[in-house]
């Protein structure tokens, strides 16, 4: 046995020996929700580097672990693998049915199935505050939280929508506006209080403030039907026309998104994703339309939504 | 290998998709109008595209270029995603 296989095999017991100890620690304390614990490389850095990784469904927020007497893994080394905590639900897959990305969430993260009543489910793109009384609200399209013209303010909105199995006590929010008097397919809900909030995807990604797309730049959604996918800027300033129930809109500011590897990029109720630069971690595009052949994705300026909304970003959490 | 246009270029090229977006918009094929990658990379520059429902876009007489920027074709039927 030569001296690098000597040394890997070195470095594969210590790993197991870590992912054991791991394992004792916290894979059996419930009120963390681990679901699996492993070795991987680390998300934090590009170059190579092994690290513990605990997998959750969901993220649990610092605070909430540390209300009920639990440090953060994060915090922690053990036999020398720092710890990261990462995003993953795993079941049988017996059939094709819904993932994750519809499920309920609290707190409550961008890239979730949300749905106005008796309407198909679209995706809960983030959070946002309202300029002028700072209130939360969660920011979508106008066909996910409006969904018909003629129907307004008010409009209790679901998290999961209903269409996911979401129930009278699943209600985060109501209608409050919408951008369609400025040709944009965007509208807010004011959430009720009942759920957290987090400046998280479901993915896992911080969204770190919003700006402005660019041709070329590479990007990342989370959505409620296709979870996390890639995408690269193909086009910008976009006019259209596109047809809302019997009415037909021109919408402005449309940027375009390829596929990153010929991979989709997006389908039926990813509506209201938010598409984020994968440098940056900046929101700068709200997702509203597609097209299967050829897989191509159409979002809305991020700016130009806040702008006529008249929300900012959450800040960050 | 694509150039960064500057802002002067950018306003030119929002006021050619203006003059596009009148004349073509309405037309029952065009579904998108915006500026992008030439999808015949042959400009170092982005382009003015037209996207079509269907057909080549031959019976809508699409200028070759508009304040000397390419007008291109290209297919893209799209639809609301929720």
């Amino acid at each position: 046995m030569d001296q690098d296989r000597l040394e890997f095999a070195r470095r594969q017991v210590a790993a197991n020996q870590a992912v054991g100890e791991a394992v004792r620690r916290y894979l059996f304390d419930r009120p963390r929700q681990i679901n699996l614990i492993d070795v991987g490389q680390s998300q934090a850095t590009d170059k190579p580097k092994l690290v513990l990784r605990a997998h959750v469904e969901q993220f649990i927020e610092r605070p909430q672990l540390e209300s009920i007497g639990r440090p953060s893994v994060t915090d922690e080394r053990i036999q020398g693998y720092e710890v990261e905590v990462v995003e993953g639900a795993y079941q049988q897959q017996l059939w094709g049915g819904w993932g994750s990305f519809s499920r309920r969430s609290d707190p409550l993260v961008g890239g979730v199935s949300v749905g106005a009543e008796d309407f198909p489910a679209g995706t809960l793109g983030g959070i946002v505050r309202d300029r002028a009384t700072r209130r939360l609200m969660l920011l979508s399209n106008w066909h996910v939280l409006v969904v018909q013209w003629g129907l307004r303010r008010g409009q209790r909105i679901y998290q999961p929508a209903r269409y996911d199995g979401g129930t009278d006590d699943d209600e985060i929010g109501t209608l409050e506006r919408d951008a369609m008097d400025s040709s944009l397919d965007a509208a807010v809900a004011l959430l009720n209080g009942r759920r957290q909030v987090s400046a998280r995807q479901s993915g896992g990604r911080l969204v770190t403030g919003s700006g402005r797309p660019a041709i070329g730049m590479l990007v990342e959604k989370s959505g409620r039907t296709t979870g996390t996918t890639y995408g690269r800027i193909t086009g910008m300033f976009g006019v259209q026309r596109l047809r809302y129930g019997w009415i037909e809109r021109v919408i402005r500011d449309v940027v375009t998104i390829d596929p990153r590897d010929g991979a989709i990029v997006s389908s039926g109720g990813d509506s209201g994703s938010w598409w984020i630069d994968s440098d940056s971690g900046a929101a700068v595009g709200l997702h509203f339309a597609g097209s299967d052949y050829p897989e191509r994705a159409l979002a809305l300026d991020m700016e130009e939504v806040l702008t006529a909304l008249k929300v900012d970003m959450l800040a960050l959490l | 290998m694509q150039q960064l246009p500057d802002a002067a270029w950018w306003a030119r090229a929002r006021q050619a998709r203006d003059q596009l977006a009148a004349r073509y918009l309405t037309h029952p094929d065009v579904s998108l109008i915006d500026i992008g990658d030439d999808p015949l990379g042959l400009s170092s520059l982005p382009v003015l595209r037209i996207h079509l429902r269907r057909g080549d876009g031959s019976d809508l007489l699409l200028p070759t270029e508009i304040a000397s920027i390419p007008v291109r074709v290209i297919r893209g039927d799209y639809r609301p995603a929720g």
